[in-house]
């Protein structure tokens, strides 16, 4: 009956933005102009602006090692109470450490780093969905002398250009000499050293950071600061490639750094602070810069639990909080019930790893980035 | 105070202006309320221009589509239906073989009516997700215009997502 032939290409790329990646991946095969329209960068950003927007479409990302199989595990889960299992993702790489870093995730795109106790300089960007990834090249800023140099990653995203940027700051070490910085463009696949000026702090390379909206965010604290902590939280904004600082909240800005971390709340940057709780447990409480930028803090609720908490990982979409306990277990806690429910999912016991340090949990879009860059 | 008998006047004797679509593909007509009708931009284009006459003409939409286009524009215009009714009245409407929700897209596009346009465009990408890439091809009508080495380079380039597909 239908016509079909004469769909007019606004109404092909209605329906094909709204297909899964694996789908997109066979339907270049349908014909050259599909194809070419499935792998342009507009048609990819198209489907990750559909995919941030539409509530059915995010999922949570989580990286678990497994002591029995001796690797790392990526599954992505539905972000629902009981973080069903949606997809089991396959995991292409093997490291020098037990598992690998993870840098920071965005738009379907994770980055990955092998930097830790090697002098190789191993990152990687890899897309599970589409599973292309790439390896960068090595960085231009180099101390070859020292086991003491220190090197600080993130992953943002530069909204004007359209481009994932990897920022590495590299020191010697020495405090005498300031940091440089250099930065990775997917877009022209190298690095170019910068001008930025890194705020005199001390960005651990072992810290996680936490991505929001493209903006890369590491705890720090000031080394020169005498009798107690002085703590803060750098930001590096990928589009302008500037560093700025954030206060933390009055109450916490001499906690050590050991007490806090951060993540997201809805489209707030959230701190997490953990202190004695009852029965001399760890309890979490949860702080949220509800205005990005004004450092107005608000602490919204402390999270006491009988395990006490070891990290808190990632707010669902329910509000409910993903995190592990202080004796490894990944569970949701729901802060209006206060109730937690049992994920079934353990942590590394293994003696090199922290017990919730090999969890990550990150919310994540499907996309085709990688798609079109690597045909380059 | 001055106000309230207007008020009342406009609620008791409501303007209740109706169009007339007509189908030209079987000349089927139907009578719509104005404020019904006004949610496809297109027509509300030729409205507020004066071309519409007493009769409406809509080339390319066949009666049974229009029937559903305007189902859909009757629940939307509906002040008391609620989200939900309204995502079940939805699914209701594109409940239907895959030859009729492209007549239905395609008529969703030439009168502008965004919401009907989107739903339509996800029960379509639904209906065609999990299907083989030689049957989407038939079911849009595309020719076909890789030589078989062409497809299968590309085919190669993400073999596993072919897994199980012919």
């Amino acid at each position: 009956m239908a016509d079909a032939n004469l769909l007019p290409e606004e109404i092909i790329l209605e329906i094909l933005k709204r297909l899964p990646a694996k789908s997109l991946l066979r339907f270049r095969c349908v014909c050259k102009s599909w194809s070419s329209l499935i792998t342009s960068p507009n048609f990819i950003i198209s489907c990750i602006n559909r995919n941030n927007t539409s509530q059915n479409n995010t999922y949570i990302l989580l990286r678990i090692y497994s002591e029995t199989h001796k690797k790392e595990i990526y599954t992505l889960h539905c972000d629902n109470p009981t973080i069903d299992l949606h997809t089991h993702l396959d995991f292409p790489f093997t490291s020098f450490n037990p598992y690998f870093r993870i840098v920071g995730s965005c738009n379907g795109l994770i980055c990955l780093a092998d930097t830790l106790y090697t002098h190789k300089n191993d990152i990687v960007l890899w897309n599970p969905s589409i599973r292309k990834f790439l390896s960068l090249p090595e960085p231009s800023i180099r101390y070859d002398k020292a086991w003491v140099f220190m090197s600080v990653l993130g992953f943002g995203f530069d909204s004007r250009k359209n481009d994932y940027k990897v920022v590495r700051i590299a020191g010697d070490g020495s405090k005498i000499v300031p940091p440089r910085v250099e930065v990775y463009e997917l877009g022209s696949g190298a690095w170019r050293v910068i001008d930025a000026v890194v705020p005199p702090y001390e960005m651990h390379h072992c810290w996680l950071q936490t991505n929001l909206n493209g903006i890369v965010h590491w705890l720090a604290f000031n080394p020169c600061q005498m009798g107690g902590f002085q703590s803060l939280i750098v930001a590096f904004d990928a589009s302008d490639e500037v560093f700025r600082e954030i206060m933390l909240p009055p109450s916490l800005g001499s906690e050590n750094l050991l007490n806090l971390s951060l993540t997201v709340y809805g489209d707030s940057l959230a701190l997490c602070h953990y202190s004695q709780g009852t029965q001399h447990r760890r309890a979490c409480s949860i702080w949220v810069m509800k205005e990005y930028g004004v450092a107005t803090w608000f602490e919204i609720f402390t999270i006491d639990l009988q395990q006490g908490v070891g990290l808190a990982l990632r707010f669902l979409k329910n509000g409910e909080v993903v995190l592990a306990t202080g004796e490894g277990e990944l569970v949701s806690y729901n802060p209006n019930e206060r109730q937690v429910k049992s994920l079934g999912i353990f942590g590394s016991s293994h003696p090199l790893i922290l017990h919730t340090g090999s969890f990550y949990v990150d919310t994540y879009v499907e996309s085709l980035v990688l798609l079109d860059s690597l045909r380059l | 105070m001055a106000s309230a008998p207007e008020n009342e006047k406009n609620a008791s004797a409501p303007e209740k202006k109706t169009l007339t679509l007509k189908s030209m593909i079987n000349n089927e007509e139907f009578v719509v309320d104005e404020h019904v009708a006004l949610q496809s931009v297109t027509i509300k284009n030729m409205v507020d221009s004066d071309c519409a006459g007493d009769v409406i003409p809509v080339p390319t939409i066949s009666g049974e589509i229009l029937a559903l286009v305007i189902e859909y524009c009757k629940n939307h215009a509906n002040p008391s239906a609620s989200e939900d009714d309204l995502k079940k009245a939805d699914a209701g409407i594109v409940a239907k073989d895959i030859y009729t929700l492209i007549d239905l897209v395609l008529a969703a596009n030439f009168l502008d009516i965004k919401g009907l346009l989107e739903v339509t465009s996800q029960k379509i990408a639904d209906s065609i997700k999990d299907l083989p890439h030689q049957d989407v091809r038939e079911i849009f009508g595309v020719e076909n215009d890789y030589t078989p080495e062409e497809e299968a380079a590309v085919r190669a380039e993400h073999d596993w997502a072919f897994e199980g597909f012919p």
